[in-house]
């Protein structure tokens, strides 16, 4: 379970209600102490609210804004503190903007740079910050030593789009850092669970995600006890779950199955009658998650391998493929099943080699299979006749978002006049475009495209080190982002659309749910 | 690469496709019959059609159906529903191109389908009130064509050189009316081999005094640079606004592309087709157009049957759908059809 006294105040947000004074974390020390503190007159430009609040009545709790306010000053200084620039550690004054605590240190905290120590990662500075002492503040002194990893020269050589994906991808998502240690302590265990295999990649697919996100909130649900004097539609997911989901999002960026699945969670809560028994409430809850399986998922990833089957798998085609999709690979296997002879081009790319694993199974069931690599990708293209490719998302307007390198194959498909068929359940329609690939892309591990082995042993390559090279990066995006143009049909489980035509479906069914729930 | 499709093997050995209308011999399946009576929908379907030339397959197909539902003695929704059933079967067994006749019996059966649920203790009344509604369906889409006239004519302006291909009665409807209107235009006519339905365009606008050139098929692309737009007619439209029509209209879509000029269909709704083809050699029709092993004494190309050879063109050649509910650009027809699925 998790540990209730997390070692860094950092990623712990403070409990809802102020606990005893004996809580370790310094969001908990603040909460309990300000109210007493009478503030500076220059601290009321920024903590104006708390102080005001805390002038007028010096014993009385927190309000929920006030406990707002100082959230997001937290925030703000551990976003200081990523970012390394500012330097204002998380133990530095809530009141405070982390400007004014590396600006001067009148507001009380004290920031002693000491010149930089290089190590292999880039230089680490090391800041002693000591706070209270010279304001007026009577606060019991905390001392700490932060260490702060500061990458100057790649940080800089950043290029536009790129600097914005750093900064989302380690300063926005990746905040909350991601570890048992570091969970909040409603936190459920199957989500722990679930959460360290999303991280590991053992749960790695959009869909498998999803699934496992549903039966984990299914246990959530069944263990779950309504606080006294609230409501469960209330309750529930406004404090319980979002804790849960914070806990999912550090392990890894949500996926747009998983944002669907929890904005469709959430309105079944809320659509709750508030008469209901809190056993009743949870028994439908659960039902419905799991007919939500069995409808969204499940029998959608049927439907769409009988249509995939039906329509584009005939004998005497040629399906090129990339990567590996479960609802791709199941198709092959069932129009072989069903005696269809067609052969399947493998085309794979480094550094994950999904198609390795694709390969292995068709191979072993019969079907004729040919294997290329991403730059052999001309080659083999024009004997195609079908291009068969999973999905991770599809943007509003018909983008296919899905494991990097698929842009690649659909435009030059496009560019052979094959037809290019996606198989996407509706789960991963989006509502959001993305303008390019950059943007909300996930960064891999750029260690994998240093190792070059094939095999699970590590072999370096000529990129061994490049961390001590200054002036040079290494990407590893997840994603990219297919133009809809390059993509002739999109196979979902209410039949095959036009990507273009993917918003509708979403509406329509969106619609059709509606009126299905009313009546 | 010459990645001739398996299914042309399979055209080659029935390559004897004829229409419904010249072959007599019933084959099975086509004659609907119940211990009660006996309708032959095929052939009714046949006389509607050698009637009258201005009527479009999915109306003879919603008109046949009316009538099988006024034959059929049924005593409940569901027998009426399944004798419906078997009679678009049959229908659709019967022709070889029968995508635009699939979307007629499928409008008719889901519109059937949206009024059984009005009263279903007084069948009687409800089968009365079916039938009124079924003629009066088929008369709303006989009537969607002055419709498309009436909004297509605004795309005719003075001086205005339009290129036609096939003879499609929606796109000859906003020709004549233009020229009953004396707008000053002129029309560059394909001949359309073999079925030479340009050459009866031609004709029939000559004698309505509008100036009309027509030219070999081969001419397609020379003369594009001399007309201002592309008006075309549809056989079916499928749920990416790809359409199919007669053979010849994806070489002149891609000639109008490459020199921008606008390309108009003319259509009703009620061709759409809740269909998904991906390429010419996807789509639901048998025909024998590339055939590496003609039959002895065939130094041509294959013979079409009555019915013609078609072709497909992707929406991305198409600027705008002209039908009876307004101008259309190629992704609202795709989102009209999408919509049917949920409805």
């Amino acid at each position: 379970m998790v540990d209730p006294t997390p070692p860094s105040g950092s990623a712990a947000t403070p409990p809802p209600a102020p606990p005893a004074p004996k809580a370790t974390p310094k969001a908990a020390l603040k909460l309990a102490k300000e109210p007493k503190a009478p503030k500076p007159v220059k601290d009321q430009k920024t903590a104006a609210p708390t102080a005001a609040a805390a002038a007028g009545d010096g014993k009385r709790e927190l309000t929920p804004k006030e406990l707002k306010e100082k959230k997001k000053a937290e925030k703000a200084a551990r976003r200081a503190e990523t970012k390394g620039t500012s330097g204002a550690p998380p133990s530095a004054q809530a009141g405070h903007k982390p400007k004014e605590a590396s600006a001067g240190n009148k507001g009380g905290a004290k920031v002693t740079v000491q010149q930089p120590a290089t190590s292999s990662g880039g230089i680490v500075k090391t800041i002693y910050v000591t706070s209270g002492g010279s304001g007026n503040q009577p606060v019991k002194t905390v001392a700490k030593e932060v260490e702060v990893i500061v990458e100057p020269a790649k940080d800089r050589g950043l290029v536009g789009l790129l600097k914005d994906l750093s900064v989302e991808q380690n300063e926005k998502k990746k905040g909350p850092v991601f570890g048992l240690g570091h969970a909040h302590v409603d936190v459920h265990p199957a989500i722990l669970t679930l959460g360290m295999q999303i991280n590991q990649y053992v749960l790695s697919g959009s869909t498998a995600r999803c699934i496992g996100f549903l039966l984990a909130m299914k246990r959530v649900i069944q263990d779950y006890e309504t606080p006294p004097a609230s409501s469960l539609s209330r309750h529930l997911p406004g404090h319980y779950l979002s804790h849960q989901i914070a806990y999912l999002l550090s392990a890894r960026p949500m996926s747009t199955a998983m944002g669907n699945t929890i904005r469709w969670l959430k309105q079944e809560i809320s659509t709750l009658p508030p008469d209901q028994t809190q056993e009743a409430s949870k028994k439908h809850l659960v039902e419905r998650i799991e007919n939500f399986i069995r409808e969204k998922l499940t029998v959608a990833d049927d439907m769409i391998v009988k249509t995939t089957v039906d329509k584009y798998i005939r004998t005497g085609d040629t399906i090129l493929t990339y990567g590996k999709s479960q609802v791709v690979e199941r198709a092959l296997l069932e129009a072989h099943r069903q005696g269809r002879i067609f052969s399947v081009i493998v085309v794979d790319n480094r550094p994950l080699l999904e198609g390795k694993n694709l390969l292995q199974g068709i191979a072993e069931a019969g079907i004729r299979c040919e294997y290329v690599h991403l730059y052999g990708l001309e080659h083999s293209i024009p004997s195609a006749t079908r291009v068969l490719l999973g999905a991770h998302a599809i943007m509003a307007d018909g983008a296919l978002y899905s494991r990097s390198g698929t842009a690649i194959v659909a435009t030059t498909a496009r560019e052979f006049g094959i037809p290019v068929v996606v198989c996407c359940e509706s789960i991963k329609f989006s509502d959001k475009i993305n303008l390019d690939g950059i943007v909300s892309n996930e960064l891999g591990d750029p260690e994998l495209l240093v190792n070059m082995s094939d095999t699970k042993a590590r072999e370096m390559g000529p990129l061994q080190g490049w961390k001590e090279i200054n002036n040079m990066r290494i990407e590893s995006f997840r994603y990219d982002v297919t133009p809809s143009d390059c993509i002739k049909a999109v196979v979902c489980e209410h039949g095959c659309v036009a990507p273009k035509s993917v918003a509708s479906v979403l509406r329509s069914s969106m619609a059709a749910a509606a009126a299905g729930s009313a009546a | 690469m010459f990645n001739v499709h398996p299914a042309h093997d399979r055209r080659a050995r029935n390559s004897s496709l004829t229409h419904p209308s010249t072959d007599t011999s019933p084959a099975p399946g086509i004659v609907y019959s119940t211990a009660m009576g006996q309708f032959d929908i095929r052939s009714y379907y046949s006389r509607l059609l050698s009637e009258d030339s201005t009527k479009s397959m999915p109306i003879a197909a919603m008109e046949s159906l009316s009538a099988l539902c006024d034959a059929s003695k049924a005593t409940t929704i569901h027998e009426l529903l399944s004798s419906i059933e078997i009679g678009s079967k049959a229908l659709i067994a019967s022709v070889p191109n029968s995508i635009s006749l699939t979307a007629g019996c499928a409008m008719f059966t889901k519109f059937i389908s949206a009024h059984t649920h009005d009263d279903p203790r007084d069948f009687g009344a409800f089968k009365k009130k079916l039938q009124e509604n079924g003629h009066l369906f088929a008369q709303s889409a006989r009537e969607a064509r002055f419709k498309i006239a009436a909004l297509g004519v605004g795309m005719l302006r003075d001086g205005e050189v339009v290129m036609v291909h096939g003879y499609s009665r929606c796109a000859v409807g906003i020709l004549k009316l233009a020229a009953q209107r004396n707008v000053r235009f002129k029309v560059i006519v394909t001949e359309t081999r073999p079925s030479c339905q340009g050459t009866k365009l031609a004709v029939e606008l000559r004698a309505l005094g509008v100036p009309v050139a027509v030219i070999d098929d081969n001419a397609v692309a020379y003369a594009m640079k001399k007309c201002r737009s592309v008006l075309i007619g549809a056989e079916s439209i499928f749920a990416d606004a790809s359409i199919i029509n007669v053979m010849g209209t994806h070489q002149i879509a891609l000639a109008a592309k490459k020199y921008h000029r606008k390309v108009y269909v003319a259509t009703e709704t009620h061709k759409f087709v809740d269909n998904f083809p991906l390429d010419q050699f996807d789509i639901p029709i048998e025909q024998d157009v590339i055939n590496f092993d003609p039959p002895a004494g065939f130094d041509g190309p294959m013979p079409q049957t009555e019915l013609g050879f078609v072709d497909y063109t992707e929406p991305q050649f198409i600027d705008a759908f002209i039908t009876e509910v307004g101008l259309l650009t190629p992704d609202q027809v795709a989102e009209r059809i999408v919509a049917m699925r949920f409805q």
